[in-house]
């Protein structure tokens, strides 16, 4: 008798831990979902203060370090990154060195005319007609050179507009101390991406670390970047944003797959 | 007794699947190794939605995006099988489409049937016709297959010893049968399968 009641009582555990569990997990995403879509005052206010910093600098450069999550056919995801040297001279003027952890490296310049990728290791370099602020040379380069800077969101002339275009949430989440910085801990979402920014508290108000989550692509892969050192006083020049080839250096052009080509590809 | 025959199966499973991990780590090292710059190594995909680093997703023009991320996969293998058939399609693939281009670019897949018709520049001649106007700049961009390109890494990697030859200022490597000449493509130097230059 005993072994039949042990059992039952048993088999009584297991249906209340099948049934009951559920349901008490059940409610508790409901109740971050209200909150989720809350942008609190107090985040809006941290977030515009540096954007609002940053639009105002008329030139400045910043070093950053960033790394960036690429989910492989195998469906893992491997990191790869970057660290760039961006300079910026508003309206028209910016130049962005980068080295690669692969090694690779070159630098992109634009002059306000052309938009000239240049690569030492190959003696290579490549431009391109172009007129426009910067703004719409990031776009150039993102969107027909196939090429985005990285970051761009901070170098265009209205960086808060850009960044809480269609925000549904912001949340603060704590102070938190970066590289010895004490720093505003902000988390934000749209339907396209959630985002993280660390911001320090003081006089001068630049990011310092940014996490965007891509969640509704396949493996949620994420973006980081990290802004090491920004120099808002740098001494610029001319030859800044001048791209001189050197002697050895080709000019080679810009090449773009043809997917009309490649269509036609199966009927050689 | 049984028990003990039971307990010998399941060590020995066990002792096996052990082997078979170590035998896949020490694999994945002696692959994953030759990565990067020098060796040419894996291809890993390097570029994702993840990689503008930005919030903005930002697309390439219809007709651009999935042929540039299958560029920047090293896809080494499907080249091998098509290379043959596209090579001599390569030297084609210029057009002049300039007076065609409409200000709609839902129109464009259009355009490019009619402007195929009237191909006749090539690689030689890109250098020198970039006009001062965005959109005659777009339309002046060398196309090539998917498939017909390399990395830099890769090239490194192919088991020829390369010829270098410079035509009309313009720097060609020949490896085996095939002519490859630079260009950047999705924002790197790729290596991209052409014809033969004039006089070889």
């Amino acid at each position: 008798m005993s072994v039949v009641s042990r059992s039952c009582f048993l088999l009584l555990v297991l249906f209340l831990g099948l049934t009951g569990l559920p349901k008490a997990n059940a409610a508790e995403p409901a109740s971050t979902d209200q909150k989720a879509n809350v942008i609190e005052e107090e985040v809006l206010e941290i977030f515009n203060r540096s954007m609002d910093y940053l639009a105002k600098l008329k030139q400045f450069q910043v070093t950053a370090e960033f790394g960036f999550d690429v989910l492989q056919e195998t469906g893992q995801k491997i990191e790869f990154g970057s660290h760039q040297d961006v300079t910026i001279q508003r309206p028209n003027h910016f130049r962005v060195d980068f080295v690669r952890r692969d090694g690779v490296h070159g630098s992109v310049v634009y002059d306000g005319k052309e938009v000239v990728l240049s690569n030492p290791e190959e003696a290579v370099y490549a431009k391109a007609p172009f007129k426009g602020e910067i703004d719409d040379a990031l776009d150039f380069l993102a969107e027909e050179l196939q090429r985005p800077i990285p970051l761009r969101d901070f170098f265009v002339s209205d960086p808060g507009s850009v960044l809480t275009a269609k925000i549904e949430s912001g949340i603060y989440v704590d102070e938190s101390m970066l590289a010895g910085v004490l720093c505003d801990h902000l988390a934000m979402r749209n339907d396209k991406v959630d985002f993280q920014i660390w911001i320090p508290q003081g006089d001068e108000p630049l990011p310092r670390r940014i996490i965007i989550t891509y969640k509704n692509e396949e493996g949620q892969p994420q973006f980081w970047g990290q802004f090491m050192e920004w120099e808002t006083a740098p001494k610029l020049s001319d030859e800044t944003f001048t791209y001189t080839p050197s002697e050895k250096s080709e000019r080679i052009p810009f090449a773009v797959v043809d997917v009309e080509m490649q269509s036609e590809g199966g009927q050689p | 007794m049984m028990k003990r025959k039971w307990q010998l199966v399941i060590a020995g499973c066990a002792c096996l699947v052990a082997l078979l991990f170590v035998v896949a780590e020490v694999e994945a090292r002696r692959g994953g190794g030759g990565g990067g710059r020098g060796g040419g190594g894996r291809s890993f995909s390097r570029s994702g939605p993840a990689s503008g680093g930005s919030v903005r997703s930002h697309q390439a023009p219809s007709g651009q995006r999935g042929g540039n991320r299958s560029s920047l996969s090293d896809n080494r293998g499907s080249r091998q099988d098509n290379r043959g058939a596209q090579r001599g399609e390569m030297q084609d693939n210029r057009s002049d489409r300039r007076s065609e281009m409409q200000d709609n670019r839902g129109d464009r897949q259009d355009d490019i049937r009619d402007a195929r018709k009237e191909r006749r520049e090539d690689w030689q001649d890109y250098g020198d016709d970039v006009r001062d106007d965005r959109r005659d700049w777009y339309n002046d961009r060398y196309r090539y297959r998917v498939g017909t390109s390399i990395t830099y890494a890769t090239f490194r990697s192919l088991s020829c010893t390369s010829t270098t030859v410079h035509v009309n200022g313009v720097t060609y490597y020949r490896c085996d049968n095939d002519w490859y000449s630079r260009a950047y493509s999705g924002g790197n130097v790729t290596y991209i399968v052409v014809k033969a230059p004039a006089g070889y």
